[in-house]
Protein backbone atom coordinates (compact mmCIF):
# COMPACT_ATOMS: atom_id res chain seq x y z
CA UNK A 1 0.00 0.00 0.00
CA UNK A 2 3.04 2.31 0.98
CA UNK A 3 4.41 1.66 -2.52
CA UNK A 4 1.56 2.79 -3.99
CA UNK A 5 1.42 5.64 -2.47
CA UNK A 6 4.92 6.03 -2.96
CA UNK A 7 4.22 5.97 -6.59
CA UNK A 8 1.28 8.20 -6.92
CA UNK A 9 3.23 10.84 -5.31
CA UNK A 10 6.23 10.32 -7.39
CA UNK A 11 3.92 10.36 -10.59
CA UNK A 12 1.78 13.48 -9.16
CA UNK A 13 4.95 15.20 -9.13
CA UNK A 14 6.16 14.24 -12.46
CA UNK A 15 2.65 15.22 -13.91
CA UNK A 16 3.13 19.14 -13.34
CA UNK A 17 2.19 21.61 -15.86
CA UNK A 18 6.12 21.71 -17.01
CA UNK A 19 6.55 18.67 -17.38
CA UNK A 20 2.91 18.17 -19.28
CA UNK A 21 4.00 20.55 -21.72
CA UNK A 22 6.96 19.50 -22.58
CA UNK A 23 5.00 16.01 -23.01
CA UNK A 24 2.67 17.62 -25.13
CA UNK A 25 5.35 19.22 -27.50
CA UNK A 26 6.97 16.09 -28.21
CA UNK A 27 3.65 14.34 -29.39
CA UNK A 28 3.23 17.52 -31.48
CA UNK A 29 6.68 17.20 -33.02
CA UNK A 30 6.12 13.53 -33.59
CA UNK A 31 3.03 13.67 -34.91
CA UNK A 32 3.35 16.61 -37.53
CA UNK A 33 7.05 14.96 -38.81
CA UNK A 34 5.46 11.81 -39.55
CA UNK A 35 2.31 13.94 -41.88
CA UNK A 36 4.99 15.61 -43.23
CA UNK A 37 6.89 12.70 -43.52
CA UNK A 38 3.98 10.93 -45.54
CA UNK A 39 2.87 13.77 -47.77
CA UNK A 40 6.55 14.35 -48.56
CA UNK A 41 7.03 11.05 -49.12
CA UNK A 42 4.43 10.90 -52.36
CA UNK A 43 6.35 13.56 -54.30
CA UNK A 44 9.72 12.62 -53.59
CA UNK A 45 10.79 10.70 -56.83
CA UNK A 46 12.05 7.35 -54.77
CA UNK A 47 9.36 7.90 -51.79
CA UNK A 48 7.60 5.31 -50.28
CA UNK A 49 4.24 5.57 -51.66
CA UNK A 50 0.97 5.89 -49.14
CA UNK A 51 -0.30 2.38 -50.61
CA UNK A 52 2.93 0.82 -49.67
CA UNK A 53 2.74 2.79 -46.41
CA UNK A 54 -0.71 1.15 -45.36
CA UNK A 55 -0.19 -2.46 -46.24
CA UNK A 56 3.11 -1.89 -43.64
CA UNK A 57 0.47 -1.33 -40.66
CA UNK A 58 1.08 -4.41 -38.70
CA UNK A 59 -1.37 -7.19 -40.07
CA UNK A 60 -1.49 -10.56 -38.01
CA UNK A 61 -4.61 -11.91 -40.96
CA UNK A 62 -2.00 -11.04 -43.69
CA UNK A 63 -1.25 -13.53 -46.26
CA UNK A 64 1.69 -15.80 -45.40
CA UNK A 65 4.25 -15.99 -48.23
CA UNK A 66 6.01 -19.37 -47.91
CA UNK A 67 9.11 -20.46 -49.44
CA UNK A 68 10.02 -23.31 -51.52
CA UNK A 69 12.84 -25.14 -52.05
CA UNK A 70 15.57 -24.61 -54.99
CA UNK A 71 15.22 -27.94 -56.17
CA UNK A 72 11.34 -27.90 -56.06
CA UNK A 73 11.22 -24.58 -57.61
CA UNK A 74 13.91 -26.57 -60.26
CA UNK A 75 10.74 -28.82 -60.53
CA UNK A 76 8.01 -26.73 -61.31
CA UNK A 77 10.27 -24.59 -63.94
CA UNK A 78 10.77 -27.96 -65.96
CA UNK A 79 7.35 -28.65 -65.59
CA UNK A 80 6.14 -24.97 -66.59
CA UNK A 81 3.99 -24.81 -63.77
CA UNK A 82 5.47 -22.00 -61.95
CA UNK A 83 6.07 -18.19 -63.04
CA UNK A 84 9.18 -16.55 -61.67
CA UNK A 85 9.84 -13.29 -60.53
CA UNK A 86 13.08 -11.40 -60.37
CA UNK A 87 12.42 -8.71 -57.66
CA UNK A 88 16.34 -7.32 -58.20
CA UNK A 89 17.18 -4.15 -60.28
CA UNK A 90 16.42 -4.04 -63.68
CA UNK A 91 20.11 -3.59 -64.20
CA UNK A 92 20.85 -6.88 -62.27
CA UNK A 93 18.43 -8.65 -64.47
CA UNK A 94 19.47 -7.42 -67.50
CA UNK A 95 22.73 -9.59 -66.49
CA UNK A 96 21.33 -12.85 -65.55
CA UNK A 97 18.56 -13.99 -64.50
CA UNK A 98 16.16 -17.50 -63.85
CA UNK A 99 15.57 -19.23 -67.06
CA UNK A 100 11.82 -17.20 -68.21
CA UNK A 101 11.75 -15.04 -65.42
CA UNK A 102 9.90 -11.62 -65.57
CA UNK A 103 11.39 -8.35 -63.59
CA UNK A 104 9.42 -6.35 -61.12
CA UNK A 105 12.29 -4.55 -59.38
CA UNK A 106 10.34 -4.28 -55.59
CA UNK A 107 12.59 -0.89 -55.03
CA UNK A 108 10.76 0.44 -58.00
CA UNK A 109 7.64 -1.35 -56.55
CA UNK A 110 7.36 0.57 -53.19
CA UNK A 111 7.46 4.02 -55.12
CA UNK A 112 5.15 3.24 -58.05
CA UNK A 113 2.86 -0.04 -56.74
CA UNK A 114 1.20 0.43 -60.73
CA UNK A 115 4.34 -1.74 -61.46
CA UNK A 116 2.62 -4.61 -59.87
CA UNK A 117 0.14 -4.98 -63.30
CA UNK A 118 3.11 -5.48 -65.18
CA UNK A 119 2.62 -9.18 -63.99
CA UNK A 120 0.86 -10.78 -67.35
CA UNK A 121 1.20 -13.97 -66.99
CA UNK A 122 -1.20 -16.81 -66.87
CA UNK A 123 -2.63 -16.37 -62.82
CA UNK A 124 -3.57 -19.66 -62.29
CA UNK A 125 0.62 -20.60 -62.00
CA UNK A 126 2.13 -20.29 -59.20
CA UNK A 127 4.44 -17.16 -59.03
CA UNK A 128 7.52 -18.16 -57.57
CA UNK A 129 9.34 -14.82 -56.18
CA UNK A 130 13.26 -14.21 -55.74
CA UNK A 131 15.70 -11.61 -54.99
CA UNK A 132 19.59 -12.03 -54.66
CA UNK A 133 19.72 -13.73 -51.80
CA UNK A 134 17.59 -14.97 -48.75
CA UNK A 135 17.92 -11.59 -47.11
CA UNK A 136 14.69 -9.74 -49.86
CA UNK A 137 12.99 -8.52 -46.94
CA UNK A 138 10.20 -6.37 -49.15
CA UNK A 139 9.00 -10.31 -51.05
CA UNK A 140 6.14 -10.25 -48.90
CA UNK A 141 5.12 -6.76 -49.34
CA UNK A 142 5.18 -7.53 -53.45
CA UNK A 143 3.91 -11.54 -52.96
CA UNK A 144 1.01 -10.42 -51.22
CA UNK A 145 0.14 -7.29 -53.98
CA UNK A 146 0.39 -10.38 -56.69
CA UNK A 147 -2.01 -12.52 -54.58
CA UNK A 148 -4.67 -9.22 -54.58
CA UNK A 149 -3.94 -9.64 -58.06
CA UNK A 150 -6.01 -13.30 -58.48
CA UNK A 151 -2.53 -15.05 -58.66
CA UNK A 152 -3.05 -18.78 -57.49
CA UNK A 153 -0.17 -18.88 -55.23
CA UNK A 154 2.30 -17.29 -54.32
CA UNK A 155 6.09 -18.53 -52.70
CA UNK A 156 9.42 -17.03 -52.73
CA UNK A 157 12.46 -18.90 -53.55
CA UNK A 158 14.65 -20.10 -50.77
CA UNK A 159 18.42 -19.22 -50.81
CA UNK A 160 17.14 -16.71 -53.85
CA UNK A 161 19.52 -16.30 -57.37
CA UNK A 162 22.76 -16.78 -55.76
CA UNK A 163 22.08 -19.99 -54.40
CA UNK A 164 20.32 -20.93 -58.04
CA UNK A 165 23.62 -20.31 -59.28
CA UNK A 166 25.48 -21.87 -57.01
CA UNK A 167 23.39 -24.89 -57.86
CA UNK A 168 24.23 -24.53 -61.41
CA UNK A 169 20.41 -24.58 -62.73
CA UNK A 170 18.68 -22.98 -65.66
CA UNK A 171 19.95 -19.26 -66.06
CA UNK A 172 19.47 -16.38 -69.10
CA UNK A 173 21.71 -14.03 -70.01
CA UNK B 1 29.53 32.73 -13.33
CA UNK B 2 29.07 29.27 -13.30
CA UNK B 3 26.01 29.03 -14.91
CA UNK B 4 27.01 31.37 -17.62
CA UNK B 5 29.29 28.97 -18.48
CA UNK B 6 26.90 26.03 -18.19
CA UNK B 7 25.16 28.39 -20.41
CA UNK B 8 27.45 28.46 -23.27
CA UNK B 9 28.38 25.18 -23.26
CA UNK B 10 24.89 23.39 -23.26
CA UNK B 11 24.49 26.20 -26.45
CA UNK B 12 27.71 24.83 -27.93
CA UNK B 13 26.48 21.38 -27.49
CA UNK B 14 22.88 22.49 -29.30
CA UNK B 15 24.68 23.56 -32.14
CA UNK B 16 26.59 20.92 -32.33
CA UNK B 17 23.77 18.12 -32.14
CA UNK B 18 21.56 20.56 -34.28
CA UNK B 19 24.32 20.47 -37.37
CA UNK B 20 24.78 16.70 -36.55
CA UNK B 21 21.04 15.73 -37.07
CA UNK B 22 20.41 18.21 -39.70
CA UNK B 23 23.46 16.78 -41.86
CA UNK B 24 22.45 12.93 -40.89
CA UNK B 25 18.68 13.79 -42.35
CA UNK B 26 19.79 14.73 -46.00
CA UNK B 27 20.63 11.51 -47.34
CA UNK B 28 17.58 9.87 -45.76
CA UNK B 29 15.30 12.49 -46.79
CA UNK B 30 15.93 11.78 -50.77
CA UNK B 31 16.90 8.00 -50.49
CA UNK B 32 13.80 6.64 -48.25
CA UNK B 33 13.51 3.53 -49.39
CA UNK B 34 17.39 2.67 -48.90
CA UNK B 35 17.34 3.85 -45.42
CA UNK B 36 14.34 1.64 -44.67
CA UNK B 37 16.27 -1.62 -46.25
CA UNK B 38 19.47 -0.32 -44.06
CA UNK B 39 16.76 0.14 -41.37
CA UNK B 40 15.48 -3.65 -41.52
CA UNK B 41 19.38 -4.90 -42.13
CA UNK B 42 19.69 -4.16 -37.84
CA UNK B 43 17.44 -7.93 -37.76
CA UNK B 44 15.48 -7.40 -34.79
CA UNK B 45 12.89 -9.76 -34.72
CA UNK B 46 9.31 -8.30 -33.76
CA UNK B 47 11.12 -4.59 -33.86
CA UNK B 48 12.66 -3.63 -36.79
CA UNK B 49 10.62 -5.41 -39.20
CA UNK B 50 10.14 -4.57 -42.64
CA UNK B 51 7.44 -3.14 -42.06
CA UNK B 52 8.08 -1.35 -39.43
CA UNK B 53 11.34 -0.13 -41.42
CA UNK B 54 9.14 1.65 -43.89
CA UNK B 55 7.34 3.92 -41.07
CA UNK B 56 10.82 4.62 -39.92
CA UNK B 57 12.25 5.79 -43.15
CA UNK B 58 9.59 8.04 -43.77
CA UNK B 59 9.36 9.84 -40.17
CA UNK B 60 12.76 9.87 -38.71
CA UNK B 61 14.64 12.35 -41.35
CA UNK B 62 12.20 14.85 -40.58
CA UNK B 63 12.31 14.22 -36.60
CA UNK B 64 16.12 14.87 -37.33
CA UNK B 65 15.56 18.05 -39.26
CA UNK B 66 13.09 19.48 -37.28
CA UNK B 67 15.15 18.70 -33.93
CA UNK B 68 18.11 19.46 -35.72
CA UNK B 69 16.68 22.79 -36.58
CA UNK B 70 14.94 23.37 -32.78
CA UNK B 71 17.88 22.78 -30.91
CA UNK B 72 20.18 25.69 -33.17
CA UNK B 73 17.22 28.02 -32.94
CA UNK B 74 16.23 27.41 -28.82
CA UNK B 75 12.46 26.60 -29.89
CA UNK B 76 10.61 24.19 -27.51
CA UNK B 77 14.06 23.30 -25.91
CA UNK B 78 12.49 21.19 -23.41
CA UNK B 79 10.82 18.66 -25.93
CA UNK B 80 13.82 18.64 -28.79
CA UNK B 81 16.57 18.11 -25.91
CA UNK B 82 14.64 15.00 -24.41
CA UNK B 83 14.04 13.54 -28.43
CA UNK B 84 17.56 14.27 -29.09
CA UNK B 85 18.83 11.99 -26.34
CA UNK B 86 16.05 9.36 -26.79
CA UNK B 87 17.11 9.21 -30.49
CA UNK B 88 21.06 9.12 -29.29
CA UNK B 89 19.77 6.25 -26.34
CA UNK B 90 18.46 4.43 -29.66
CA UNK B 91 21.34 4.97 -31.98
CA UNK B 92 23.72 3.73 -29.15
CA UNK B 93 21.69 0.95 -28.35
CA UNK B 94 21.37 -0.36 -31.97
CA UNK B 95 24.87 0.44 -33.13
CA UNK B 96 26.00 -1.56 -30.17
CA UNK B 97 23.57 -4.59 -30.34
CA UNK B 98 24.84 -5.26 -34.01
CA UNK B 99 28.46 -5.34 -33.05
CA UNK B 100 27.64 -7.42 -30.44
CA UNK B 101 26.01 -10.05 -32.44
CA UNK B 102 28.77 -9.48 -35.17
CA UNK B 103 26.83 -8.04 -38.14
CA UNK B 104 28.44 -6.34 -40.81
CA UNK B 105 26.38 -3.33 -41.43
CA UNK B 106 26.91 0.31 -42.34
CA UNK B 107 25.24 2.17 -39.03
CA UNK B 108 22.95 4.28 -41.67
CA UNK B 109 23.76 7.31 -39.66
CA UNK B 110 24.96 9.42 -41.83
CA UNK B 111 24.74 8.21 -45.70
CA UNK B 112 22.53 5.15 -47.05
CA UNK B 113 24.56 4.21 -49.73
CA UNK B 114 25.86 0.51 -49.65
CA UNK B 115 30.05 1.39 -49.02
CA UNK B 116 29.21 3.70 -46.08
CA UNK B 117 31.38 2.92 -42.96
CA UNK B 118 30.80 -0.11 -41.56
CA UNK B 119 30.00 -0.30 -37.89
CA UNK B 120 32.60 -0.63 -35.25
CA UNK B 121 34.43 0.25 -32.30
CA UNK B 122 34.92 3.83 -33.09
CA UNK B 123 31.37 4.51 -33.94
CA UNK B 124 30.19 2.60 -30.80
CA UNK B 125 32.68 5.41 -28.72
CA UNK B 126 31.25 8.64 -30.83
CA UNK B 127 27.36 7.12 -30.21
CA UNK B 128 28.21 6.49 -26.35
CA UNK B 129 29.90 10.08 -25.94
CA UNK B 130 26.57 12.10 -28.24
CA UNK B 131 24.72 10.22 -25.70
CA UNK B 132 26.52 11.09 -22.58
CA UNK B 133 26.83 14.55 -23.61
CA UNK B 134 23.14 14.51 -24.64
CA UNK B 135 22.33 13.07 -20.85
CA UNK B 136 24.45 16.57 -19.53
CA UNK B 137 22.33 18.83 -21.60
CA UNK B 138 18.85 17.28 -20.01
CA UNK B 139 20.42 16.98 -16.65
CA UNK B 140 21.53 20.60 -17.02
CA UNK B 141 18.43 22.35 -18.78
CA UNK B 142 15.67 20.63 -16.52
CA UNK B 143 17.76 21.25 -13.51
CA UNK B 144 17.32 25.13 -13.99
CA UNK B 145 14.61 26.27 -15.60
CA UNK B 146 16.22 29.55 -15.64
CA UNK B 147 19.00 28.16 -17.21
CA UNK B 148 17.06 26.72 -19.88
CA UNK B 149 15.67 30.18 -20.51
CA UNK B 150 19.34 31.61 -20.80
CA UNK B 151 19.44 29.57 -23.48
CA UNK B 152 17.25 30.51 -25.57
CA UNK B 153 19.03 33.09 -26.56
CA UNK B 154 17.56 32.91 -30.16
CA UNK B 155 13.76 31.98 -29.51
CA UNK B 156 12.95 35.53 -28.26
CA UNK B 157 9.64 35.69 -30.54
CA UNK B 158 9.13 32.13 -28.25
CA UNK B 159 10.26 33.41 -25.23
CA UNK B 160 7.55 33.59 -22.27
CA UNK B 161 6.09 37.04 -22.03
CA UNK B 162 7.89 38.86 -18.69
CA UNK B 163 4.60 40.22 -16.74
Amino acid sequence: MNLLTNVGTIVNQFLTSENLKTIRRMIIIGVCTMGIGVIMNQFLEKGIRLPILIKSIPNPFAAKIVSISQKDALAMLNAQSAVFVDVRSDYEYDMDHIDGAINIPVVDYISNPALVDKYDRDKSLTAILYGADELEDNIPLLGRSLLKKSVADVKSLEGGFEQWLENDYPVEY
Amino acid sequence: MTKNWKAWVVLGLRILFGVLLIQASFDKLVKPIDFAQMVTNYRIPLFLTPEFSRWVGIWLPYVEICVGVFLILGIWLDAVIIINLILMVIFTTLVTQAFARGLDISCGCFAVEEDAPKIGIGKILENFTLTALSIWCVVMVFKNRQLQETLTIFSIPFKKKQI
